[in-house]
C-alpha cells in the first residue's frame, strides 16, 4: 500500500536539476548581460586602437563640456573623459576577472580541504571565515589597504581576503553534504573510486553555485575596487580608474560630466554581470527566485 | 431526498509544461444531506483535485466544465465574492497533513477566530467564546489556555482535531476531509473517524470524505465512489461496493489488502501495472490494461457510467463479477 | 520523546516533546530553555568574535611600515624626544609582540582607541560627537529600505512571472549593480542643484539650531521636545541621504522577499486560509507574509553592513557628520589610528546588530521561541 500518497500538486522544485542549461541562454536577461559584458570586453582588449585621445595627455581645453571633439567632455587637466573611461576598462576589467578568479581558487582549496577533512582544520576555515564577515566589506578592505599602503595592488588584495570567504563556506557544505550523500556511497560502493566519486558526482555540484557566486563577485569586485579607489586607497593618479575618476568628478561638482560617466560605466559593467549571475542561478537552481515554472499544484 | 449537492459531468484541465492535461474527466455524484460520502482512489486519480474544484482552489491557468449544484445554485459559476462567502462558511475543508495545515506562527485562536469574525461579523469576545466552544467540542484539553497556544505544541491528532474546529467553526452545510487521517498513527485514526462521524450525526452534516484506505471507508463511509484515472468506476453503499465489488479494479484493490488471518506465506496480491499518470492514460476504459477481464471494446470505447441496482452504478459494460443467479 | 539536540548554530524546533506538555497545559509566553541556550551560545560566540577582531586590528597595525611614533606625533617626533619615549612605553614598543597585544587589548578595555593623527583628539572622543549622526541615517535608511524593500518584494511573488514582476526584476538588478557614491552625486546633482528640492548639505540649515541633546538624532531630539520646524528640517535634509542608501538594500530586498513569499506560498496553510473564504489581501498579508517573516529578517544583519559601507562612501558627498565621513576623511588621509578605531568600532557594532537579528528571528518564529 502506499504509505504517503502524492497530492496532485507539483510544488516548486520537482523539477530536474541538469540540464536546463540551454534555456538559459535564451532568457533575454542573460542575453542583454553578454551582450553588454562581451562589448566592454571587446573594448578592454581594443582600446588602444579605438580610444580617440591618451588617457594621460593633458591639453589646454580644460573642464571643456561634452562636445564634438571630445563626447565626453575634459577633465581638470584637460584629459579627454571618454578615453579615460574606456582605459578604464582595461583596467577593471581583467582585475576583476584575476581578482575573482583568486577568491575563488583560495576560497575553493580551504573551503574543500575543510569539508573533506572535517575536525580542526574545519574550525581554524571557519573561524578564519568568520573573522572576515565580521566587518562590513569596504571597512575590512580599507583597513587592509591603509595598513599596507594605498595602491592598486594592495586593494586588490584587501578585496581578495574579503571575498575568499564565501567560496569557502559554499565549497565546504556541499563537500560535507555530498561526502554523506547517498548516491555518492553507493557509487563508492560499487567499485569506483574515490576520485573518480569526487569527479563524476562531487565536481559538477559544486561548480554550478560557484560558477553563479563568482559571476555575481564579478560586478562586486568592480564596485569594491571602485569604491577603493574612491576613497584614494586604490589607484592613484593620473592612472584612469573609474573610481578615482569620480572622486575627482566629485570636486568638481558643476563638472557633471567627469563623474557621471565613469559611474555609467561601472554601473553598466556591473549590471551586465548581474544580469548573467542571475540568469545561471535560475538555470542551475530550479527553487531559485525568477525562474519560470509549471505553476499546477 | 433531494441531494445537497450534485455533481455533473465535472472536467477538469490542468496547464503543465506539456500543455493542457485532463485530471479530472466527466465525474459524477450526488451527496445526500448528513451523509459521509466516500471518495476512494490512489494518488493521480484525481479525487483531490474534483473537490478543490468545487471550491475553486485550483491552481491559476486550471480549466473547468460541468455542474457542480449546491442548494440550487452552481458553484462552478460562482462569481469570486460569492465563492468566498460559501468557503468555510457553507463547505469547508479539512486537509490530510495538520502540520503544514494549521499556520505555524498564528496562535490556534487566532486561526479559529478569524474566518468567524470574517464571516459572521462576530465580536471578538464572541469569536473567543465560539472558539473555545469549538475546541471542547473535539476534545482539547485546557480549550481556554490552548488558544494562544501554536500548531507545534500539539500532536499530531489533536492538531488534526483543531483542524476539524476550524473548518466547523462557521457551521457549514458540508465538510470535505481529504485523507484526514493518512498523516496520523494508527491509534490517532480511530479517534479521529469516531469524531467526525459524532459531529455529522449531531449537525447533520454532511461529510465527504476522500481517501485511498479502504478500511478507513468501511468504517465510516454511509457511500462509496470509486474513482480511477480521472472517472468514476463504481459507486453505491459502502457495505455493498465493498462486500461485492463488481469492477474489476475495486475487486483489485480490495484483493491487494492483506488479510490480517491468513497464514504466513500467503502471497501478496497486487495489481499488475500501475496507476497512469494524468498525462499518459489510455485510450477507451483506462484501466484496460490491467485488467484481467478486458474485451476489445474496452481499448477503444470509454464506458459510461450506468446504474446497476439499488443505487449502485457501474463503468464497466463487461461486468465479470456480478454472480449469476 | 526528548526534545532533538541542536547543532552549532542552528535550531530546530521541538515539536515532539509536545506530547510531555500534554498535562501541564500550554503557557506558551515563556521563552523555551532551547531559545535561551541558543542565545547564550550566540553570545559566547559573540565575545570570541569580539576578540578576534581586535587581533586582525592589532595585526593589520603591526603591518604598516615604518616607525609608529613618528607618524603619529608628526612635527612633535622631532622636537621631543620625551613625548616619543611616552609614546612608545604607552605601547610597549620595545616589548615583544604578544605583550604589544596584551597592550592593545587593555588599552581597548578602557575605552582607549589611540589618537586621531589628524584631529590630535582621542579617537573615542572623535567617535562620540559622530556617531549619533550616522545612527540617525542608518536608522532612517534601513526603515525605508525594509518598507518599500518588503512591498515590492511581494507585489513581484503574486505577481509572478507578469510584467510587473520582470520589471521590479531589472529594476532591483540595477539597485544592486549601482556604485553607491556616484548614485550619491546624481541625485545631489539633480535634485539639490537642478531641482532645488532638497538642501545640499548637513543635518539642518545654517541658521537653524539643533534641539536639546536627548539621543543626538535631530529628528527624535526635536520631536520630543516638541521643536516641530527644527523636526521638519531635520528631516528634509536627511530624506536624500537615507534613499540613496537604501537604494542597494531596496533591491536586495526586493529580491529576497520575492524569494521568501515564493517558498511559502504554495504551502498548504496558505490553501486552507482560502478554503476558510477569507479575502486574498488578508491571506497575502497576514498568512504569507508572516510565514515570509523570518528568513527576511535575517537580512537585516546584512543590510546593516550595507548601509555602513555606504556611509563611508556617501556621508562626505553630503557634508554630513558621521562616522562614515571620519572614516573617508581618515581613509584619504592615512591617519591609521582613526581608520582602525573606525573598522573596529563598527565591526563591533556589526557583530552587536547580527545578534539582535538571532533574537528578532526567534521572537518572529514561535517554533524556535516556544516549546
Amino acid at each position: 500500500m502506499i504509505a504517503q500518497p502524492l497530492p496532485l500538486r507539483f510544488r516548486l522544485g520537482l523539477r530536474r536539476r541538469r540540464g536546463t542549461l540551454g534555456s538559459a541562454w535564451r532568457q533575454p536577461l542573460a542575453i542583454a548581460g553578454m551582450a553588454l559584458a562581451g562589448a566592454w570586453i571587446l573594448v578592454a582588449i581594443l582600446v588602444p586602437f579605438i580610444a580617440p585621445y591618451d588617457p594621460l595627455g593633458q591639453t589646454a581645453r580644460l573642464f571643456a563640456e561634452p562636445n564634438s571633439a571630445h563626447l565626453f567632455g575634459t577633465d581638470e587637466l584637460g584629459r579627454d573623459v571618454l578615453s579615460r573611461v574606456l582605459w578604464g576598462a582595461r583596467l577593471s576589467l581583467p582585475l576583476a576577472f584575476f581578482l575573482v578568479a583568486m577568491a575563488v581558487t583560495i576560497g575553493g582549496v580551504l573551503g574543500g580541504v575543510a569539508g573533506y577533512f572535517g575536525g580542526w582544520v574545519d574550525e581554524v576555515v571557519m573561524r578564519a571565515t568568520d573573522l572576515v564577515f565580521a566587518f562590513p566589506t569596504i571597512i575590512l578592505a580599507m583597513a587592509v589597504t591603509a595598513a599596507l599602503g594605498p595602491s592598486l595592488r594592495n586593494a586588490v588584495f584587501a578585496v581578495v581576503i574579503v571575498f575568499w570567504p564565501s567560496y569557502a563556506r559554499v565549497v565546504r557544505g556541499l563537500v560535507m553534504s555530498l561526502t554523506e550523500a547517498d548516491y555518492v556511497n553507493a557509487s563508492r560502493l560499487l567499485g569506483a573510486s574515490s576520485r573518480r566519486a569526487l569527479m563524476v558526482d562531487v565536481l559538477p555540484n559544486v561548480a554550478g553555485p560557484v560558477l553563479v557566486l563568482a559571476t555575481l563577485d564579478l560586478g562586486n569586485a568592480i564596485l569594491l575596487l571602485a569604491g577603493l579607489s574612491f576613497l584614494g586607497l586604490g589607484a592613484q593618479p593620473p592612472t584612469p580608474e573609474w573610481g578615482s575618476m569620480v572622486n575627482i568628478g566629485s570636486q568638481f561638482f558643476e563638472r557633471w560630466w567627469m563623474g557621471t560617466f565613469p559611474g555609467l560605466a561601472i554601473l553598466s559593467v556591473v549590471l551586465a554581470f548581474n544580469f548573467l549571475g542571475d540568469s545561471l542561478r535560475d538555470a542551475l537552481d530550479p527553487r531559485s527566485s525568477w525562474a519560470v515554472k509549471e505553476q499546477t499544484r | 431526498m433531494t441531494p445537497l449537492l450534485s455533481v455533473r459531468g465535472l472536467r477538469v484541465g490542468l496547464p503543465t509544461a506539456a500543455g493542457m492535461v485532463t485530471v479530472v474527466d466527466g465525474v459524477d455524484y450526488e451527496v445526500a444531506p448528513g451523509q459521509v460520502f466516500g471518495i476512494a482512489g490512489e494518488s493521480g486519480s484525481g479525487k483531490t483535485i474534483s473537490v478543490l474544484a468545487l471550491l475553486d482552489l485550483l491552481p491559476d491557468g486550471a480549466v473547468v466544465e460541468g455542474t457542480a449544484t449546491f442548494e440550487g445554485t452552481d458553484l462552478l459559476r460562482l462569481g469570486r465574492r460569492a465563492m468566498r462567502d460559501v468557503r468555510g462558511q457553507q463547505i469547508a475543508m479539512v486537509f490530510q497533513d495538520p502540520m503544514t495545515s494549521l499556520h505555524p506562527m498564528m496562535p490556534i485562536g487566532r486561526q479559529l477566530t478569524e474566518h468567524i469574525r470574517f464571516h459572521l461579523g462576530a465580536s471578538n469576545r464572541a469569536a473567543r467564546t465560539r472558539a473555545i466552544e469549538l475546541l471542547e467540542e473535539v476534545r482539547i484539553p485546557d480549550a481556554a489556555g490552548a488558544l494562544t497556544a501554536y500548531p507545534h505544541q500539539f500532536s499530531g491528532g489533536m492538531r488534526q482535531r483543531i483542524a476539524i474546529a476550524i473548518a466547523l467553526a462557521c457551521r457549514p452545510r458540508v465538510l470535505i476531509a481529504d485523507e484526514p487521517t493518512t498523516a496520523l498513527d494508527v491509534t490517532v485514526q480511530a479517534g479521529i473517524l469516531r469524531l467526525l462521524d459524532r459531529l455529522r450525526r449531531q449537525s447533520h452534516l454532511s461529510v465527504i470524505l476522500i481517501t485511498h484506505d479502504l478500511g478507513v471507508m468501511s468504517s465510516i463511509a454511509d457511500s462509496l465512489t470509486v474513482m480511477y484515472a480521472g472517472r468514476v468506476v463504481e459507486s453505491g453503499p459502502t457495505a455493498e461496493v465493498l462486500g461485492a465489488p463488481r469492477h474489476p479494479y475495486t475487486a483489485g484493490l480490495l484483493a491487494a489488502l492483506p488479510h490480517p488471518e491468513a497464514p504466513e506465506d500467503t502471497p501478496l496480491v497486487s495489481i499488475t501495472g500501475a496507476p497512469p499518470s494524468a498525462q499518459s492514460r489510455p485510450g477507451g476504459c483506462a484501466f484496460h490494461p490491467r485488467c484481467s477481464f478486458a474485451v476489445q471494446s474496452c481499448v477503444t470505447d470509454i464506458p459510461p457510467l450506468v446504474p446497476v441496482g439499488d443505487e449502485r452504478r457501474l463503468a464497466c459494460p463487461v461486468d465479470p463479477l456480478v454472480v449469476p443467479t | 520523546m526528548a526534545p532533538t539536540t541542536t547543532r552549532p548554530g542552528r535550531l530546530t524546533s521541538a515539536a515532539s516533546a509536545a506530547n510531555q506538555k500534554l498535562a501541564a497545559g500550554w503557557r506558551p509566553r515563556l521563552p523555551s530553555r532551547l531559545f535561551l541556550r541558543f542565545l547564550s551560545r550566540r553570545l559566547a560566540a559573540l565575545v570570541l568574535l569580539g576578540l578576534g577582531i581586535t587581533f586582525v586590528a592589532f595585526v593589520l597595525t603591526e603591518l604598516v611600515p615604518g616607525d609608529p611614533a613618528a607618524a603619529n606625533l608628526g612635527q612633535r617626533a622631532i622636537a621631543d624626544p620625551g613625548a616619543v619615549q611616552a609614546f612608545r612605553e604607552h605601547y610597549g614598543l620595545d616589548k615583544p609582540l604578544p605583550i604589544q597585544y596584551a597592550l592593545y587589548l587593555q588599552h581597548l578595555a578602557e575605552g582607549d582607541l589611540g589618537e586621531s593623527e589628524q584631529s590630535h583628539r582621542p579617537v573615542r572622543t572623535d567617535l562620540a560627537e559622530y556617531v549619533p549622526a550616522t545612527a540617525e541615517l542608518a536608522l532612517t535608511s534601513i526603515i525605508i529600505a525594509f518598507a518599500l524593500g518588503i512591498a515590492l518584494g511581494v507585489i513581484a511573488a503574486v505577481r509572478r512571472n507578469r510584467l510587473t514582476d520582470q520589471v521590479l526584476r531589472v529594476l532591483s538588478l540595477g539597485g544592486i549593480s549601482m556604485p553607491t557614491f556616484w548614485l550619491a552625486l546624481v541625485a545631489l546633482y539633480v535634485f539639490f542643484f537642478q531641482l532645488g528640492w532638497v538642501p545640499g548639505s548637513g543635518r539642518l540649515d545654517p541658521g537653524v539650531a539643533p534641539p536639546p541633546h536627548v539621543t543626538g538624532l535631530y529628528t527624535f531630539d526635536g520631536l520630543i521636545a516638541g521643536q516641530l520646524d527644527v523636526l521638519g528640517n531635520a528631516l528634509q535634509h536627511l530624506i536624500l541621504p537615507a534613499c540613496v542608501l537604501a537604494a542597494y538594500n531596496i533591491g536586495l530586498l526586493t529580491r529576497f522577499t520575492r524569494s521568501a513569499v515564493l517558498e511559502v506560498i504554495n504551502n498548504d496553510y496558505v490553501l486552507a486560509a482560502r478554503a476558510k473564504g477569507l479575502p486574498e489581501r488578508t491571506v497575502i498579508l497576514r498568512h504569507v507574509l508572516r510565514a515570509a517573516l523570518p528568513p527576511i529578517i535575517t537580512v537585516g544583519g546584512l543590510a546593516f553592513a550595507n548601509v555602513m559601507t555606504g556611509t563611508v562612501l556617501v556621508e562626505s558627498i553630503f557634508s554630513w557628520p558621521g562616522i562614515g565621513q571620519y572614516a573617508f576623511h581618515s581613509a584619504t588621509t592615512l591617519d591609521l589610528p582613526a581608520i582602525m578605531g573606525v573598522s573596529l568600532f563598527v565591526a563591533v557594532v556589526y557583530i552587536g546588530v547580527n545578534f539582535l537579528v538571532d533574537v528578532l528571528y526567534g521572537i518572529v518564529d514561535p517554533r524556535i521561541r516556544v516549546a
